[in-house]
């Protein structure tokens, strides 16, 4: 099976983070939601984070996957 | 009750998805029983790498290690290094020439290689249950912790049903989704997954520690807030007092040979690296996972001193006057968190109605250190994935256990013994249906595991009764090529028995007689489990060694001839490539040795 790792796994990583980021970005103001991170809004800061891990995986996925199935 | 909103459960069921759905994808790439086993041996070493790594990142690493930081301090890490660093660059330069080269599916296959049929057949018993105990700890473990988390009650709630079914329902989801992708896909899927749960864990654990770290003030607030000698990883060598885990410096060597047995003969971590593509990534695997390993103490022990050191919460009533009318606000607690330490709860007796004391001391449910800083440092969204994460280890390793049991089942009990000759298909089908016979088998004996209070101090016992032996065996197989067949099962029958022998005799201090030993009588108290379990692996190990030395001296030995490829000194060793540094398996070796030398002293 051609499968490479990084495209699955970039996938999630850009799933979860955009989730986490488009979260992030409603509640900003919500002192309430972020008080247990000290009023960090840790949701957008991680989900960005995350977006971009999976943004750089993807390309990666796709390249080493074409080169598996080359005969 | 956590507040658990609809992001959270968005995050999980993608994960959850995920898992499944790779191994739906991989289901058409296994048209063979090697495939199954072995995932067509295709892996690429970093694959492999961290799909050994994250075998082992199961219950006894996730919820254990920090259990253990939040008890032992920053010593932990040395048993967490130390016990596994040297024994995976030692596997990865050493020994996977031979397991690979022997092309053995597994290890009693090489066992039977190397010496005889009845070696392999005693070791495969042994180990087959031993998975299936594994598995059934792993998912036990799942269960408790989100039943304690209450995560699933919100759900029950509003079916109107008690919040104890969580328990049921954790076992039946976990082992559903682990047996879809196994049963599917076999050890490729469990792969694929490990991989992927590898980074899932990475990407949940990391916002916890940096999150914890800067509420309790930053490193000069952990160091504060916790005992001096919880942060120093080794405080006087020689002096059990000090040590606090029961042993001496010797627990250092203990710690080794422990460490050893798990990671250079344990299958559930090695099928990984056996299922590389070729003989160098098969040996580069190990020390990609060392590598790596290094560094995961900030994510598995430092949540665990993070939690003994945030202040214990207790019940508060707050009273405010609005317009006239007074207001009283009362935060409630419950007992066995007002009875614990910082964010680790008390140990509450079976009944839930007080804690449990030993002479005079609150024992403290460690387990929870770890899921409780989860908690109370992620917000709705990140609560979420920190669950993912830990679900995402558990599942790991119980797929760990699956595949490991599943093809040493089939290819080392089914295929010689119960069913010989049969057709390729149909040992496939004999590996899918032996998983399904795993999970089932392990769904019972999981209810069976509520008597168990410290997850760590149980495996290691389980390791320390099976590994350490084994370990003693596998080395002379290896490395002594006088060693006989007759010598190998007499030894490690005899070892096993010795551990055996030992935890009957002898009981920790703080335990009842029963599973925690003691069960012949009580010839000797050790300190605590750990301290217990060190002790048996050894005496077992070295009965081991003794009794197959003794033996092979007395039998007739094999010729040089029938060895070349399974004794290290018989077999060429592997050809030299010209390519970077971190492509030699020896040189890589030597990088990682150098790092963790540094990294001790740093810690020291």
């Amino acid at each position: 099976m051609d499968l490479d790792p990084r495209t699955p796994l970039g996938w999630t990583f850009i799933m979860i983070g955009a989730t986490l980021s488009l979260f992030g970005m409603t509640t900003n103001a919500d002192a309430h939601l972020y008080a247990p991170c000290l009023g960090i809004n840790a949701n957008l800061v991680w989900g960005f984070v995350l977006l971009l891990i999976g943004m750089f995986l993807v390309p990666f996925g796709h390249r080493g996957q074409r080169r598996r199935e080359k005969p | 009750m956590p507040d658990l909103n609809i992001v959270d459960w968005l995050i999980l069921l993608i994960c959850f998805f995920l898992a499944a759905g790779i191994g739906f994808t991989l289901r058409h790439g296994i048209k063979t029983a090697g495939d199954f086993f072995q995932a067509g041996r295709a892996m690429p070493a970093w694959v492999s790498g961290l799909a050994f790594l994250a075998a082992g990142l199961g219950a006894q690493e996730v919820i254990a290690m920090g259990a253990a930081g939040a008890r032992y301090g920053l010593r932990s890490a040395q048993f967490y290094i130390m016990g596994a660093i040297p024994a995976m660059l030692f596997l990865g330069v050493f020994m996977m020439p031979l397991y690979y080269g022997s092309k053995a599916r597994t290890v009693p296959e090489f066992l039977r290689l190397r010496f005889d049929e009845k070696t392999r057949a005693l070791n495969a018993i042994f180990f087959a249950a031993s998975a299936v105990l594994g598995l059934a700890v792993v998912m036990y473990a799942t269960a408790r912790l989100l039943q304690a988390l209450h995560v699933f009650d919100a759900i029950f709630l509003f079916v109107g049903l008690p919040g104890r079914w969580s328990f049921t329902l954790t076992i039946a989801i976990s082992a559903t989704v682990v047996l879809l992708y196994v049963f599917l896909s076999g050890l490729m899927g469990s792969i694929y997954n490990q991989v992927l749960q590898f980074f899932i864990f990475a990407a949940g654990f990391l916002p916890i520690v940096l999150l914890g770290v800067y509420k309790i003030g930053g490193w000069s607030g952990l160091m504060k807030a916790v005992p001096a000698a919880y942060l120093h990883a080794t405080p006087g060598v020689g002096h059990a007092d000090v040590w606090s885990m029961g042993t001496t410096g010797m627990g250092l060597v203990l710690g080794i040979v422990l460490g050893s047995g798990y990671w250079c003969t344990d299958f559930r971590v090695l099928q990984a690296a056996m299922a590389a593509e070729n003989q160098n990534s098969a040996r580069r695997a190990p020390l990609i996972a060392a590598f790596i390993r290094l560094f995961l103490p900030f994510l598995l022990i430092l949540p665990g001193l993070v939690a003994i050191g945030l202040p214990t919460p207790q019940t508060t009533t707050m009273t405010r006057d609005e317009n006239g009318a007074i207001y009283h606000e009362i935060t409630v607690v419950p007992r066995e968190a007002e009875e614990g330490r910082g964010l680790v709860p008390a140990l509450m007796d079976p009944a839930g109605s007080k804690p449990i004391q030993v002479n005079g001391q609150t024992q403290l449910n460690y387990d929870m250190a770890t899921p409780q800083l989860l908690l109370n440092v992620l917000p709705t969204g990140l609560l979420g994935l920190g669950l993912a994460a830990l679900l995402a280890s558990l599942m790991a390793g119980m797929a760990a256990n699956a595949t490991a049991f599943n093809a040493i089942f089939t290819c080392d009990l089914y295929q010689p013994y119960i069913h010989k000759g049969a057709s390729d298909r149909h040992y496939l089908w004999a590996g899918r249906w032996a998983t399904l016979g795993g999970i089932l088998l392990s769904v019972g004996l999981a209810y069976a595991a509520f008597s168990l209070h410290n997850i760590l101090e149980t495996l290691v016992l389980i390791f320390a009764l099976l590994n350490a032996p084994l370990l003693a065996t596998v080395l002379l197989a290896m490395f002594w090529k006088r060693a006989t067949g007759h010598g190998a099962f007499a030894g490690l029958a005899s070892g096993i028995a010795v551990a055996v022998l030992h935890h009957g005799l002898t009981l920790p201090l703080d335990a009842q007689r029963g599973i925690h030993g003691g069960w012949i009588a009580v010839l000797h108290r050790y300190p605590n489990g750990m301290a217990q379990s060190f002790w048996t692996a050894i005496f077992a190990f070295c009965v081991c060694l003794a009794i197959t030395g003794a033996v092979s001296l007395m039998t007739e030995a094999r010729p040089d001839a029938e060895l070349v490829g399974l004794v290290h000194s018989l077999t060429p060793g592997p050809k030299r490539i010209k390519a970077a540094w971190w492509k030699q398996p020896e040189r890589l070796a030597a990088v990682i040795l150098v790092a963790a030398v540094v990294l001790s002293f740093i810690f020291a």
